[in-house]
């Protein structure tokens, strides 16, 4: 017997992300998808519901969120090339090495999201001095 | 006398009721459905919440951009407008927002 729970439950599971996705909803519905998304600090989530939102507060929480992140990572990349710098033993040099590259790619993939938060606001360009905001304020 | 507007009795049938009712869909559907109908309502409530949403996901923004506890608001306010020159409302809401801070610690 198909029971009612089984049928609630894949309706969920089948319906709900289409019926999302396809920006029918009210408006107010997608808000609470981005700032449920927020909360978790999943940007992509955010992002992809962005379009239906229908706030531009919205797009700048997510841009100036972005920025605050992007600066914490430009610390750590900073931190880890001075001890590269000043590291000789091979093995560390390798780790920092490997350090610094997951922190360039994460910094890559946070100015990729902050385009596309931007794009929202009508700005496609990220920052507002050569290498973003967040590189001046990050000192 | 007052009028009674809560019943201890009704609540207690109504909880049992309730309670019956779910296990008899689980044991007779083997799935719960309880769990389900509470997540739209959360959802639901968050929906009908927004407002104070929004305003706690500003409250934390804020904290994020204070970073260390130390830091002080003039500093605090110094980093919102340098991170926030192109997004002119939530750089008035944010400011505003310091600005009470710093009056508070003033005062």
């Amino acid at each position: 017997m198909l029971g009612l729970g089984l049928l609630v439950r894949l309706g969920r599971q089948v319906l709900a992300k289409p019926v999302a996705d396809s920006g029918v909803l009210p408006a107010g519905f997608y808000r609470h998808l981005i700032l449920a998304a927020l909360e978790e600090e999943d940007f992509p989530g955010a992002l992809h519901y962005l379009k239906w939102a229908g706030e531009p507060l919205l797009a700048q929480i997510i841009v100036l969120r972005l920025r605050l992140l992007s600066a914490r990572h430009r610390d750590r990349l900073a931190a880890a090339q001075d001890l590269l710098r000043s590291e000789v033993s091979a093995a560390r040099r390798e780790q920092y090495q490997a350090l610094l590259g997951e922190e360039t790619r994460a910094l890559k993939l946070l100015r990729e999201y902050e385009v596309r938060a931007l794009a929202h606001l009508g700005n496609p360009r990220p920052g507002l001095t050569e290498g973003g905001p967040s590189r001046a304020q990050s000192g | 006398m007052p009028k009674k507007d809560l019943s201890i009795n009704g609540a207690l049938v109504g909880g049992m009721a309730g309670w019956v009712a779910e296990v008899t869909i689980q044991e007779v559907t083997g799935h719960h459905v309880t769990s389900g109908l509470l997540e739209l309502l959360g959802a639901a409530a968050g929906m009908w919440r927004l407002d104070k949403r929004l305003a706690q996901s500003l409250k934390d923004t804020l904290e994020q951009a204070q970073g260390s506890q130390d830091r002080d608001y003039q500093e605090v306010k110094r980093r919102i407008e340098e991170l926030t020159r192109d997004l002119p409302e939530l750089r008035e809401i944010l400011g505003n927002m310091v600005d009470a801070g710093i009056s508070a610690q003033q005062a």
